[in-house]
């Protein structure tokens, strides 16, 4: 059998005699199939169909012909599919899917990328995993990624991978909290700046500038990421909601008296409750003073150093510096002192010559008896040194006492006074809630939203209405008493005062206008006009749960609002600005008012001293000192004691 | 206040004193009015209204003009005229949510 195979195509155009019979029958213009027949052109032993050599037939030869060329064909196809596929890439639209707590989903618009659906490549796939990161890095969550880079996944879920990953949180959460807390979190992703793949892009061909960005991108890439516990969680979320900034205290000292005419570069450190009174020794003014000042000693020549007006002028009899002068034994300018210089010659003030050291006056030179001479005077100038380290020491300590009392805003009770406070709470923490405690104007049940441990009353511990107006009364109270002010109907406006919480309710009816409140500013001398002779009028406000505290200075035309949780003022302001114009009438230019835009308030670090906060504003107002002496600590256990002390005795202990 | 400084624990039965007022208190829904000597110490009047309203004492404040009224006042001492009104307001509280 001489059927020919597949194998040797290659030789049908070799000039054999196949070509030539394909020639000579298409010259007869036979059929192919009836050449086919034609005995002696193939050596044939059947003539059944089934039995034909298909290789031989021309179409069969031009289709292998074809073939021969596949590869080449195939090239071109290919090649022009890449050509276009250069030139028209995928134009896609990235989104987020965002489930939210009832279950229903939205998506959120990414970024427009370009990206390449033709082709799945390792690429890709990595590319989105460089990616994500950069949405990991600003979520609040560090979550585990849920496959590794090298797990393939086709081009179509890769664009989505971002958006599965992101999910993963939820369950994470769910599962051991059963709780669908993730939503919030995924809304807070912030839009990239650039799409993704772009800076990706940039990233992977070096060609990215922000080698910060970079940086952080591979630290937080190569991360090892550990699921957070749920506890660990809810922690997060609370600490992203509550503000940083009130941690730091701001050691202002800029009002006392001893000042330093430069401006002190703040100091940020983190103050505790319980730490706040503790020094640490090393960082004792005194200490401090007394190294500078013997550096200064030695450094500087005492004939210039030494003050005279201190150690001479005799306006300070009674300095402590006093006795150090008269009883050190070397003066440069006390020449009584010293014998060896006549008395009819002492040395003029600023002339003393330095001689062989700096520091040593040529004066405190014996010539008489060199050998000890230079001893002497160095031990003298320590002498004085040490005198006068020692009485700048008293005089710091003194003045540190004074800092330490101005830098609390409310000291905490002694010992005492919280024993006092501690038998009280036991004798009527028991007894029905309208009893009032020891003879003043709060009750117990007041008693129990202030100090809840020791009244036990409810762990809330959300201070009532009677709490803050109470002690703001005691306050503007102190405060009158203080500029020797009565209340005398058709009397002055008194320097201060406060209005009851209940003013804010009361107005609150927008058909009554500010008919409710008409009588009350009358009625303590601060109706019309006279609202403007006031210095400070603090409205204590309770909205929704919340205290803040809205001050006016009449006086300075300036409207305070202090609120420990930053909500928005405008509400309440505009309230405050319609009450003063049913006072004062068209007299009320809003234009010469100013109305404080920043915060001042200390933030509150939890959900439920925002009126301890609002007292302590108070307090400052009054004091007239920087907001940020308010200190904030977790349940504000002195201040809210304090407070309690104040109002139990019905008169300001300490505070003012 | 009163100018001549008179006790808070003034005795209804004092001779001259013995004026009726009446008052009016009212928690902004309901309005009852009371008659009572200038004399008498408000704590009759606030019992009286808590009782009637059903509301606990511990937690309601009775204002007069922005000035909140002690159980030991009397109209005197606030200095309340015929016809006066006394607000009740519900306690508030606040912590911050």
């Amino acid at each position: 059998m001489t059927k020919r195979n597949f194998d040797d195509i290659d030789f049908v155009h070799d000039g054999s005699g196949d070509a030539m019979d394909i020639d000579e029958q298409d010259q007869l213009s036979l059929s192919p199939v009836s050449r086919l027949r034609i005995p002696g052109a193939y050596p044939q032993t059947s003539t059944s169909d089934a039995q034909l050599d298909v290789a031989s037939t021309p179409i069969y030869s031009l289709f292998a012909s074809v073939m021969r060329r596949a590869p080449a064909i195939d090239y071109l196809a290919r090649l022009c599919h890449n050509f276009t596929r250069k030139l028209y890439r995928q134009q896609a639209v990235r989104a987020e899917p965002i489930s939210r707590g009832d279950g229903s989903r939205k998506k959120i618009f990414l970024d427009a990328g370009l990206t390449d659906f033709t082709q799945p490549t390792v690429a890709a796939t990595e590319e989105l995993y460089e990616a994500a990161p950069i949405f990991l890095a600003t979520s609040h969550n560090s979550v585990p990624w849920p496959t590794s880079p090298s797990t393939p996944i086709s081009t179509r879920n890769s664009s989505l991978s971002a958006v599965t990953t992101i999910e993963i949180v939820n369950p994470t959460v769910a599962d051991t909290e059963g709780l669908y807390q993730a939503s919030p979190i995924l809304l807070e992703l912030p839009a990239p700046a650039t799409p993704i793949n772009n800076r990706v892009r940039q990233l992977r061909s070096g060609g990215f500038q922000d080698a910060a960005f970079k940086q952080e991108v591979l630290r937080v890439y190569h991360e090892q990421i550990e699921p957070l516990t749920p506890a660990q969680f809810s922690a997060s979320l609370r600490s992203s909601t509550s503000s940083v900034s009130s941690f730091e205290y701001e050691n202002d000292l800029s009002e006392l008296p001893d000042a330093e005419s430069t401006p002190l570069v703040p100091r940020k450190t983190v103050t505790l409750a319980k730490q706040q009174n503790v020094k640490e020794f090393y960082k004792e003014d005194p200490v401090y003073k007394l190294l500078d000042s013997y550096i200064e000693d030695i450094m500087s020549s005492p004939g210039s150093y030494y003050n005279e007006s201190i150690y001479d002028s005799p306006s300070t009899p009674d300095s402590p510096l006093r006795p150090v002068f008269q009883t050190s034994p070397l003066s440069i300018r006390a020449p009584k002192f010293v014998d060896d210089l006549p008395p009819s010659s002492p040395l003029p003030r600023g002339t003393t010559e330095s001689v062989g050291f700096s520091g040593v006056p040529a004066d405190t030179w014996d010539l008489s008896d060199e050998e000890n001479s230079l001893e002497e005077s160095l031990m003298s100038q320590e002498l004085v040194n040490e005198f006068c380290t020692k009485a700048v020491v008293a005089s710091e300590e003194s003045q540190a006492k004074k800092k330490n009392t101005i830098q609390q805003l409310v000291s905490p009770l002694t010992d005492e006074e919280s024993r006092e406070l501690e038998a009280l709470a036991a004798k009527y923490k028991y007894l029905s809630p309208e009893t009032t405690v020891a003879g003043s104007r709060v009750t117990v049940q007041d008693l129990k939203t202030l100090l809840p441990d020791l009244f036990e009353g409810s762990q809330l511990a959300w201070l009532n209405d009677n709490i803050v107006n109470e002690y703001l009364t005691i306050l503007t109270n102190h405060e009158k008493a203080a500029s020797g002010f009565k209340h005398k109907r058709g009397g002055p406006a008194p320097p201060v005062h406060n209005f009851a919480s209940q003013w804010w309710t009361s107005i609150q009816d927008d058909r009554l206008k500010m008919t409710p409140v008409k009588n009350w500013a009358l009625r303590k001398q601060l109706g019309g006009k006279q609202l403007l002779d006031a210095n400070i009028v603090l409205f204590p406000i309770c909205q929704q749960n919340h205290w803040r505290l809205v001050a006016i200075k009449p006086k300075d035309r300036e409207i305070h609002y202090m609120d420990s949780l930053k909500s928005s003022q405008h509400f309440i302001v505009n309230k405050v600005f319609e009450w003063m114009e049913s006072e004062l009438g068209p007299s009320l230019n809003q234009a010469e008012w100013t109305i404080t835009q920043q915060q001042q308030s200390t933030q509150q670090l939890n959900a439920k001293d925002c009126g301890v906060f609002a007292c302590l504003n108070a307090l400052v107002l009054l004091r007239g000192e920087a907001p940020q002496r308010v200190v904030a600590s977790e349940g504000m256990e002195e201040a809210r004691r304090r407070i309690a002390w104040t109002l139990i005795k019905g008169h300001t202990t300490t505070e003012m | 206040m009163s100018d001549n400084g008179s006790p808070n624990h003034q005795k209804p039965e004092d001779a001259g004193q013995s004026e009726h007022l009446n008052i009016k208190v009212t928690d902004n829904n309901n309005e009852v009015f009371f008659k009572i000597k200038r004399t008498t110490q408000l704590k009759k009047l606030m019992d009286a209204f808590c009782d009637r309203q059903g509301k606990n004492i511990a937690s309601v404040r009775f204002l007069f003009d922005g000035q909140r009224v002690q159980p030991t006042d009397n109209p005197e001492t606030l200095d309340m005229q015929d016809g006066d009104t006394l607000e009740v307001h519900q306690e508030q509280i606040g912590g911050g949510c």
